[in-house]
């Protein structure tokens, strides 16, 4: 496989090398006669980006004998690699089956020439499950507005609060407050945008979504250096949050995020129980939420949880053999993530698997349900944890509490506490 | 006066101390009586402080406790680091720098703390005003004596010396150079910056078409090319294709150097021996010379690949 960047692009490229390496740590590459997609995956799994770099928009682009690629690389080392992109005045990439290595080679001013060699590892790439057509709520925006909007946020604030009404749009910090921190530490900040800095702005719900910060701001670095709208469409808290942005027909982008469930927005919920249940995965779609809708009505009311974030990139339900039998050696297919997910969504994540299927589950690591282990990753070791299931786990849709599994929202009022729940220990 | 001398000698590494006989305490710049002149083997005297710590700050590469010989000769002082017989470190601050330059004809060398020193030095932080330093030394067992003066207010530090062991010479000279390239310091910085720096080796290739500088590691190899007719080489010599490895941990301090400098050269001599003479203009326009010398790691019998 082998590609050439023209000068123009080098740029473009660069920024979005930078910023998969904010978000994800494995970069995996996915050459097809087509064109060339870049996906990466956050530690904690809440983010997923994927660039779609059509074949027109190399100088030269070509694979052997017609045969797709697909690998990985560490994002580390590419990162590397564009660090200093302005003298850069060529790039080519290579996969070197002589010499087991993927090869860029820049050729830069004064002659100088750059020549890189990195490890790679054949797996499949990592997939995430959404419907471009599903949201209820879009808008389009510049990432200039935005950024300038994000910086007046802390650091330290993790997530994000977007609530949109008919003709209102605000940003909230979001803060989880737990036992363990103290109230009177947080400053809350709130910022309220005009309307009309958003196109084609349609909000068919109120509705509100809280998502981290750090992948959207790194989203919106490249919104910035790409200069095109970006696109957001989104339905509810639980539902992932897609953000896309194209540069005419050479380039486009995905950007998902997943959203923690919203308290308040359940309710409407369990009349779309069986919706997508058996909606098969190559559709690309999140079935997920109806299922844990359905689920959550078996569940003891309990604060919002960190799980809905999971679902909405995986197709948690299916236990890690079978997706393992179908991703090959994708890291995330291994073992560990996925476990105990509820029994029905197991059953209708198991259905549509396929080995054919363009795309694939790839789900959480942790089992856990605090909400701290969102964003810490979810516990690689949980990686020994056995694949499927307990059997006692399946047959009925009961969900327990032990298993620190939560995806449900109370289905009382917004209360402050969403603290983690005290659960127990994955197994 | 001796009671003054054993205040000093008491103080263990530097100290911002009060009494002491180095000069007057109370005005500026005021150099010392000819009496106390007498007692000290060598004094110097620079009106611009910031010259010298600008200088020496291109030999330090380690955060604290760096250890350096001084050796004082009627050329000047010169300034050594070493590590591990692989590599050695010189900063030359000539005579001419200085404002007066006392040397009593005894060739003196001894080791004190590098850091330490460049402490003192920086002792009034960078503001802009220029800070004078008067350096005395009386002798075998006596503490090196700073003075530093800003704007009235004096600072007097004692630096206590050590024995200082025989400095290597690496002798470059004693094997014919076989390549010689002079290039401005920021690109040969960028080149080395490129560089996959968790590696512990790097492996400099010149050959009469081009300098190539490449590192091996675990996620990969890089490898950055020069061609010899680039405008980056202010002048390429090649006599002979020479691939040489190093360590990364001792190429660094020669390569945070060229952050200082303006301009460097660097010669290969026949049995690999690398050295890197870095030119350093100071704020008073004077040139200075800092150079490193990195021995090669030998061949290795096994081929690591990957």
């Amino acid at each position: 496989m082998q590609c050439t960047i023209p000068s123009k692009y080098i740029k473009l490229f660069a920024k979005s090398i930078q910023c998969l390496a904010k978000v994800g740590e494995d970069l995996y590459i996915h050459a097809t006669r087509k064109e060339l997609v870049l996906r990466t995956l956050n530690s904690s799994r809440v983010a997923f980006f994927a660039f779609f770099l059509n074949q027109k928009f190399f100088d030269h682009y070509e694979l052997d004998e017609n045969n797709e690629r697909k690998f990985a690389v560490k994002l580390k080392s590419c990162q590397a690699v564009f660090r200093q992109f302005d003298t850069v005045e060529q790039c080519e990439l290579r996969l070197d089956d002589v010499e087991d290595r993927f090869v860029f080679t820049l050729t830069c001013k004064h002659g100088i020439r750059k020549v890189y060699k990195l490890t790679y590892e054949e797996v499949d790439p990592v997939l995430a499950l959404y419907n471009k057509d599903e949201a209820t709520n879009t808008m389009q925006f510049h990432s200039k507005k935005m950024l300038e909007a994000v910086s007046n946020f802390q650091n330290s604030n993790t997530e994000i609060s977007l609530f949109v009404a008919k003709n209102a749009i605000t940003l909230q910090s979001h803060s989880e407050e737990t036992v363990t921190q103290q109230k009177t530490r947080e400053l809350k900040t709130k910022l309220t945008l005009d309307v009309a800095d958003f196109e084609g702005f349609h909000v068919g719900l109120d509705t509100s979504i809280t998502f981290c910060m750090k992948e959207f701001k790194a989203m919106l670095a490249f919104g910035d250096a790409a200069g095109q709208p970006l696109k957001m469409s989104f339905e509810r808290g639980g539902r992932p949050l897609l953000i896309t942005t194209n540069y005419f027909d050479l380039f486009s982008a995905d950007f998902v995020l997943a959203t923690l469930i919203d308290n308040s927005s359940q309710s409407g919920d369990s009349s779309r129980d069986t919706d997508t249940k058996s909606t098969p995965n190559s559709n690309g779609c999140s079935n997920i939420t109806p299922q844990s809708s359905k689920r959550s009505s078996y569940l003891s009311p309990e604060p919002t949880t960190p799980l809905s974030r999971r679902e909405l990139l995986s197709e948690v339900a299916s236990p890690s053999p079978y997706v393992q039998r179908y991703s090959g050696d994708s890291a995330y297919s291994s073992g560990g993530p996925i476990v105990s997910s509820s029994p029905s969504v197991i059953t209708s994540g198991s259905n549509s698997i396929r080995p054919d299927s363009p795309q694939q589950q790839y789900h959480p690591s942790s089992v856990n349900g605090t909400y701290n282990n969102v964003y810490q990753g979810y516990d690689d070791d949980d990686d020994e944890v056995p694949p499927s299931p307990p059997p006692d786990e399946r047959p009925n849709k009961v969900q327990r509490r032990e298993d620190g599994y939560r995806s449900h929202v109370p289905m009382d009022e917004e209360d402050d506490d969403d603290e983690e729940v005290p659960s127990s220990a994955p197994q | 006066m001796s009671d003054d001398d054993s205040q000093l000698t008491n103080n263990n590494g530097g100290s911002a101390s009060g009494a002491g006989s180095v000069g007057n305490h109370t005005t500026q710049n005021s150099g010392k009586g000819d009496e106390e002149q007498q007692q000290f083997q060598f004094v110097c005297k620079i009106d611009n402080a910031r010259i010298l710590h600008n200088i020496l700050s291109a030999l330090a590469y380690k955060k604290d406790g760096q250890m350096a010989t001084l050796s004082i000769s009627a050329n000047g002082l010169k300034f050594t680091v070493e590590e591990s017989n692989s590599f050695q470190g010189n900063a030359f601050l000539q005579q001419e720098l200085f404002q007066e330059y006392h040397f009593s004809s005894k060739h003196e060398q001894f080791k004190i703390n590098f850091s330490l020193l460049l402490d003192c030095l920086n002792i009034y932080g960078s503001g802009a005003s220029f800070v004078s330093l008067q350096i005395g030394y009386r002798g075998y067992g006596h503490p090196l004596l700073l003075l530093l003066e800003q704007g009235g207010a004096t600072t007097h530090c004692g630096l206590s010396t050590l024995d200082s062991e025989q400095l290597n010479n690496f002798n470059f000279r004693g094997h014919n150079i076989v390549n010689k390239v002079i290039m401005e310091a920021p690109f040969l910085k960028e080149a080395f910056d490129e560089l996959d720096w968790s590696s512990t080796n790097a492996t400099i290739t010149l050959s009469p078409n081009d300098f190539r500088l490449s590192t091996a590691g675990a996620s990969g190899s890089c490898q950055v090319d020069y061609p010899h007719d680039s405008e980056v080489f202010e002048s390429f010599e090649c006599k002979s294709h020479q691939t040489n490895t190093y360590k990364l941990a001792l190429l660094s301090p020669a390569i945070k150097a060229l952050s200082i400098a303006q301009k460097t050269q660097m010669r290969l001599n026949e049995i690999g021996l690398l050295s890197f003479q870095h030119m350093i203009e100071n704020e008073d326009k004077n040139i200075s010379f800092v150079d490193f010398f990195v021995a090669p790691l030998e061949e290795d019998m096994n081929d690591n690949e990957d």
